[in-house]
This record gives structure tokens, sequence and C-alpha cells, in this order.
């Protein structure tokens, strides 16, 4: 069982090494402040 | 009765009892702003109601004195004769009253597993309802099957340390069974329905890993070797589980996701929920392993390629972690690591795996049948869903009369 852990723990190493970098997410998200009005930073 | 063993339990019945919170939060980060408050207090109502729900007849249901193998007898109705003193049946160096709190514990989670499932669109009343009856009809006869002393699985030979069927396998399935007759939410699969704030998932994952040593290491009743076994086990199954999911996830997908590693750790903490007790740490490497891949293809089928809307995934982390865990512990377990236990498949005992998977495939009928009646009834009575007017405002304004965030 030590073996089949250790190879499946190597499985995942591989993995990382190979592993794609995606492109950054397209669609930002919403501003927080998307609710406040002009004025709103006076308050 | 032994101090070290009281303390441990006591001690591990607050840490259980912190997961139902931090499922609140681990849920309450994956639905939309204008849900959080209602997700969450699902969770928190949860404690609160079959805390008083257990006292009064859910403990005496699930361990009282046997009732031919089915349920257990009235004879502990409001705790009566569960004092200071030990029951030996159950724990015989702890006070009766602290395997019953910490049963408790266990009995106030399996509900709220379920909650992921009817997210952001259930109606309050039919949600407490549901839980009541639920935990009367369907958690309590299981727990007693598979737990209680004459409980007729646990006669059979089932081996479940800290909740595989019990609690993961019994709420996966009828989260699935209640995401079905609920129906999807309005605008599932044309409008976006990201979670709003991973955070508070990546907290409440965090806090589920802490109290999940409770729940598991807990469960040997005791301050001892088998509680370290189960500890040690418990932690590397959720790491292996974390690791793998991620993995699987950025080959598929191209990015390392938190939520992944968040989804990934609960995963293995379940599959090894009812192998705790019986397995070495080589074996929870391999169900962690086992757990992040079958979680993550659960979800990827039930919920893009068939369409179901298990909101938060219940049945794919908590149903399909659940029976891997409960197949894996006829797999894996060993009797040099418990002897009160049985060997697994790898270790020469083919009977208990088949044992196992006779288990699970009862307790998913039962659990599936009881629910789909329990559902089908309330909704005839009262309505399961909310109006679709709520449904879009939200249902923290429209049903609870607050919001979760003032900017």
């Amino acid at each position: 069982m030590i073996v089949v852990a250790f190879l499946m723990f190597a499985v995942l190493v591989v993995a990382w090494l190979i592993a794609p970098n995606g492109e950054p997410k397209t669609e930002p998200a919403k501003p927080v402040t998307g609710s406040l009005k002009i004025g709103d930073a006076r308050a | 009765m032994d101090t070290g063993d009281t303390a441990w339990v006591l001690m591990s019945t607050a840490l259980v009892m912190l997961m139902t919170p931090a499922l609140g939060f681990f849920y309450g980060g994956l639905v939309r702003r204008k849900n959080v408050l209602a997700t969450i207090m699902h969770s928190f109502f949860i404690l609160a109601l079959i805390s008083v729900q257990w006292a009064l007849w859910g403990y005496t249901l699930a361990f009282g004195p046997d009732k031919g193998g089915i349920i257990g007898g009235l004879d502990w109705i409001g705790l009566r004769h569960v004092g200071s003193e030990p029951n030996p049946d159950y724990a015989a160096t702890i006070p009766h009253s602290a395997f019953m709190i910490f049963q408790c514990m266990f009995a106030v989670i399996t509900p709220a597993l379920i909650t992921g499932a009817f997210a952001e669109r259930k109606r309050f009343k039919a949600f407490v309802i549901f839980t009541l009856a639920w935990a009367t009809f369907v958690y309590a006869p299981i727990a007693h099957w598979v737990w209680g002393v004459g409980g007729w699985l646990r006669e059979y030979g089932a081996l479940d340390f800290a909740g595989g069927t019990v609690v993961h396998i019994s709420s996966g399935v009828t989260a699935l069974v209640a995401a079905l007759v609920l129906g999807k939410r309005v605008g599932f699969g044309r409008e976006s329905m990201e979670p709003h704030n991973l955070t508070y998932t990546v907290l409440g994952a965090g806090l589920l890993w802490f109290g999940w040593f409770g729940f598991n290491a807990g469960s040997a009743l005791g301050a001892n070797g088998l509680a370290a076994n189960a500890f040690v086990v418990t932690n590397i199954a959720a790491a292996m589980g974390a690791l793998t999911w991620m993995t699987v996830s950025w080959l598929r997908h191209g990015h390392p996701s938190v939520l992944g590693a968040a989804a990934g750790a609960v995963a293995g903490l379940v599959a090894i929920t009812p192998a705790s007790g019986y397995v070495s740490p080589s074996s929870s490497i391999v169900i962690g392993f086992g757990a992040g891949i079958a979680c993550f293809f659960a979800v990827e089928l039930l919920k893009n390629k068939i369409g179901v809307d298990d909101a938060l995934d219940v049945f794919a982390v908590h149903g399909i972690g659940g029976i891997w865990g409960s197949i894996a512990t006829g797999i894996f377990a060993e009797k040099a690591i418990n002897p009160a236990g049985a060997d697994g498949l790898v270790f020469g005992g083919g009977e208990q795996f088949v044992k196992q998977i006779v288990t699970v495939a009862i307790v998913v009928a039962f659990a599936g049948a009881a629910s789909w009646v329990i559902l089908k009834v309330i909704d005839l009575a009262i309505g399961l869903r909310v109006p679709e007017q709520e449904e879009v405002l939200g249902l923290d304004s429209t049903t609870h009369g607050e919001l979760a965030y003032q900017l």
C-alpha cells in the first residue's frame, strides 16, 4: 500500500509540472461601488 | 469512568459543533450575495432545532433500547435515564450524557449538509418541517441500524466508524432527491450563478477540516491510539483530496482552483469518515486520491452534463464521497489497525467488502425513498418553493427581511 501511495503522490507532482497556465478570467467582477451615486463619498 | 476519555469526547463535541456554522460559511460563500444570510441561517437554525429535537425524542429513537433492530425505544425520551453514569453498551469510560451530546452534533450537521441542494429557493417553513421530519424518520432509523446496539446493519457487520453511511450517504442521497423534487433555480443554465464570496468558502472549509478531527478521532470515544490513528488518517485524506481535486481541475480547466482545493479537502474528509478507525495512513492517501477524482467528475457529470441543480454539489461531494469511503472501508480496513473491525479486500477480507456494498445500497435506497415521500407530502401541504418573484429578489430580503451587505 505504501508503494501505491507514493505512486499516487508522484502522479500529482508530474501533473503540476505539466499543468497548463490558463487564460485569465475575462469577465471582471462587478465593482462593489457600483451602486454608489455621486455625493455618496461625502457622507 | 476515565477523565482523559471524558475530556476528549467533550472537546470533540465542541469541535463537531463548530462544523455546522462552518458549513454555513462554506455554503454561504457559494451562493449569490442575495441569498447568503438565508444559506447561513439554514445551518445555524438547524444547530438550534435539532439540539432540542435530539434531547426530546431524537436520541432515544437512535440509541435507545433496541426494538427489533429497527429503532430505539422511548425509554430515554426527554433524556430520562441519560445522566453522568456511563452506559457500557456505548462507551464504558465516559458519562452517558457525554456520549449523547457528542452524537447530538452528528444529528445536527447531517440535515445541515442537505441544505446545499435546495439553497436559494426553498421556503423557510418547508425547510423547518422537512428538517424535523427527516431527522425523525430518516436519520434516527439509519443511526440506529448502523450504530445502535441491536441495530440490524450493525449486527450484519457493517463498518462505519464516524458516519460514512449514517451522515454522508444519507444526506447526499437526500440532497439529490431534494434537487430533483424542487426543480432547478430560476435562470439555472441561462445566467451566471457563480459563488459570491469564495473567501467565506475557504474559511468554512478550513473550519470544517479543524472540526473533523473531533468528528473522526472523537468517534474513538476515548483518548487512545485509535483516536490518534483516526486523527492522522483524517488529516492525510483531507490533504490528498485537496491536492487531487485541485490538480484535476487545473488539468481540465487551466487553473489551480481555490474552490477546487476547498471542495477537494471536504471530499477527502467525507471519504475517510467511515474508514478512519480501520485504515492505515498509506490507505488514507489512496482514499483521499480516489475521493478527489470521483467527486470532481461527479460534479462535472451531474451539473454540467445531466443538468441536475443540486445547487452546492451535496450529492457529488457527500453522496459520492460517502459511497466511495464506505466501499473503501471494505477494501482497506485492517484488523492490525483496529481488532474490533475486519480485514478488507486487499487484506483477504472479501466478505467485508460485500457487506459494505450491501450496506451502501440499503442506505441509499431507504434515504432516497423516505426523503422523497417526506418532500412530496410537504410540497402538497404547504409548498416547497418560494414564489418566483421572491426567488429572483433573493431570500435574504424576502424571507428574513435582512441584508448581508450594506455596500
